[in-house]
């Protein structure tokens, strides 16, 4: 059972959109299957509930459409049902709060985000959002290289 | 005389943008009715000058939810550009994929979209009729649900190698043949997955009598229907020819192949919506209004070619003297063919054939025009391609599942807005009803304008002179 779960999803067709497909393509070069399992989707869907309830650490990679070109959010995802569950696709939050209904499992969760620019169609990241790349996978590198070495503790300040 | 008019906008679980409008007459009563798609593309037109080899990885792209079935669809028709018989196992290998897009697609539709009206209630809290409501009043159901999507999905993503827009299926076969570990790793999973659609079977057909009047009132009118046959008249869902069969069960045409389908199928563009409505060109534009998916699919078939599936469709159609006219029996039918699917996956991979590795065909351009027709989830799906001496497509023309029920959609919404809509305000029950009757049709909008997004759909009241009245939305 790999211990972090990454899940990048997004549009890959439509520019920045694609930054979490990429983010995990990339993830997947510097990374091994032993230390996290990683999986990129178009939106996150109810299936993947049981992929959540066997890891420690859950980190969603995704864009968003506010906020300067570029810059990298990180914040902790609490289970929640939301109002998003009316549909196929679900919100992180919503996921957790699926898993942890279905299998009694919420794993801790972060959720990174990078403010994109472009949204149109296209295959490739805007300048900016492509320049970000880096330093997230070195933050979501870091992150798993945490949760390998610790045991059953925390890894993320609530 | 119109008067008034009531807007559901937009419409909720189903997948893509739309609207409903309700008119009104001056006593309040529903006059007419219409489901409008609001979301265009326009894949027909931009891929003229690209090489015929890119349009299955092209079409594709139309959908997230289907892409096999265009994927299918168009290898078939450049697999006639090209004029070959792809070797039996490809054709295996492919309709296992297809097969498995049946089991993932029709348990969206019936787990994730459809089941909390038949758990919670139609007049059930909005807050509650969604994926959560289904948790907590029947949790082995959600769990169902998943599994079944994950057994579709999974198989789509061992065969092809990824789950959504696996490039694996090529015109003249596929790109690699199946392992032996890959076999028994599917194989191991369909006693699991044959017991939960039995049981999901059970349970519907013990809650059908609680939707009487649901089953009476949704899109239940004497229509044609359309669908795939073969020469043993068994439910065909990858080969075979087109078959359109009357309201009393009569075949009023048969035998239509490749490009036959232009004698026998119109399109006619509506003003208010993206969406075309094919006909049946012989009784002409409204008059042929036809039906697809998996109703019109058990309508025509004789019978299934797996025991289990088989004895469902007898249980299916005996519901009815004749064809079942009731659109609320699309749920129904797609349990059918879900246990139809995974009972024929099993059966094609036990087939010792199945890993040979002659599994495609090469060849040039050996005809200027292909047409590529199965049974996708929804419905038939053509396309139809023309090319030049180059190989660059000059011409494409894509019939779509959910196309073909348009008229039928709009008809139901109409039938559903008269018997539950009154007065001016509208009521959960009432408009949730009339957004039930379009989600019976499972239609994927996405696919069926070749449209972006994601599918909300509104309701909109409209008084004498447009004024809303009344308008209601949900994302």
């Amino acid at each position: 059972m790999a211990r972090a779960l990454v899940i990048g999803y997004g549009n890959p067709s439509r520019c920045d959109d694609g930054f979490g497909w990429k983010f995990a393509e990339s993830l997947r070069q510097i990374c091994s299957s032993k230390e996290a399992e990683i999986l990129h989707c178009h939106q996150l869907v109810p299936e993947l509930a049981e992929a959540i309830s066997k890891a420690r650490v859950v980190i969603f990679v995704d864009a968003k459409s506010n906020g300067e070109p570029g810059t990298t959010d990180v914040q902790t995802i609490k289970s929640a049902r939301g109002n998003r569950s009316n549909t196929h696709h679900l919100d992180p939050a919503a996921l957790l709060a699926l898993s942890e209904t279905l299998y009694g499992v919420n794993p801790e969760s972060l959720l990174v985000t990078v403010a994109g620019k472009e949204f149109e169609h296209g295959d490739e990241l805007s300048p900016a959002v492509a320049a970000a790349m880096p330093a997230a996978l070195g933050q979501v590198r870091n992150i798993i290289s945490i949760v390998c070495d610790s045991a059953g503790d925390h890894v993320f300040a609530s | 005389m119109v008067t008034r008019q009531i807007v559901i906008d937009p419409v909720t679980r189903i997948e893509g943008h739309s609207r409903i409008t309700i008119q009104l007459d001056k006593t309040g009563k529903v006059a007419d009715a219409h489901f409008h798609v609001t979301q265009y593309r326009g894949f027909e037109k931009f891929v003229e000058g690209r090489p015929f080899t890119e349009m299955p990885g092209i079409m594709a792209r139309i959908c997230g939810i289907c892409p096999v079935s265009h994927l299918l669809a168009s290898s078939k028709a450049c697999d006639a550009i090209l004029a070959v018989r792809i070797p039996e196992t490809a054709e295996k290998l492919r309709r296992i994929m297809n097969l498995a897009q049946f089991v993932q697609s029709h348990a969206l539709s019936f787990f994730h979209l459809s089941s909390p009206d038949f758990l919670l209630g139609m007049d059930s809290d909005p807050a509650k009729r969604n994926l959560f409501g289904v948790l907590e009043k029947n949790p082995q159901m959600a769990k169902d649900g998943i599994r079944l999507r994950q057994f579709g999905q999974k198989i789509i993503e061992t065969l092809g190698g990824k789950r959504i827009h696996p490039g694996w299926i090529v015109p003249g076969g596929v790109s690699e043949p199946l392992s032996a570990a890959h076999r028994d790793q599917i194989l191991s999973s369909v006693p699991e997955m044959i017991s939960v659609v039995l049981r999901t079977l059970d349970w519907f057909k013990s809650e059908i009598e609680n939707f009487r009047e649901e089953i009476r009132t949704f899109a239940n009118f004497p229509s044609l229907f359309m669908a795939l046959t073969k020469e043993d008249e068994g439910l065909a869902l990858y080969k075979g020819w087109l078959r359109f069969i009357s309201a009393e069960g009569d075949v009023v045409a048969d035998k239509i192949d490749g490009t036959g389908y232009l004698d026998y199928i119109g399109e006619a563009v509506l003003p208010d919506t993206y969406l075309k409505a094919p006909y049946y060109k012989p009784l002409g534009y409204p008059a042929g209004i036809y039906r697809v998916g998996p109703l019109a699919r058990l309508n025509i078939a004789k019978h299934c070619s797996t025991p289990l599936a088989n004895q469902e469709l007898v249980e299916f159609q005996a519901l009815e003297r004749h064809t079942i006219l009731s659109s609320f029996f699309y749920h129904y039918a797609r349990l059918v063919e879900m246990l139809f699917s995974i009972e024929k996956i099993q059966v094609l991979l036990s087939d010792p054939a199945i890993l040979s590795k002659q599994v495609r065909a090469h060849a040039g351009v050996n005809c200027l025009e292909g047409v590529g027709a199965l049974e996708a989830p929804r419905g038939t799906l053509i396309h139809h391609y023309k090319i030049d001496e180059h190989g660059l497509i000059t011409w494409a023309n894509l019939i779509i599942a959910t196309g073909n029920n348009n008229l039928a959609m709009n008809k139901g919404v109409l039938q559903a807005a008269k018997h539950f809509v009154k007065g001016t305000k509208l009521e959960e029950g009432m408009l949730n009803r009339v957004e039930a009757v379009i989600r019976a049709f499972d239609p994927c909008l996405s696919c069926s304008t070749h449209a972006i997004g994601r599918m909300p759909l509104a309701i909109a009241l409209l008084g004498p002179d447009g004024e809303v009245l009344d308008e209601v939305g949900r994302n």
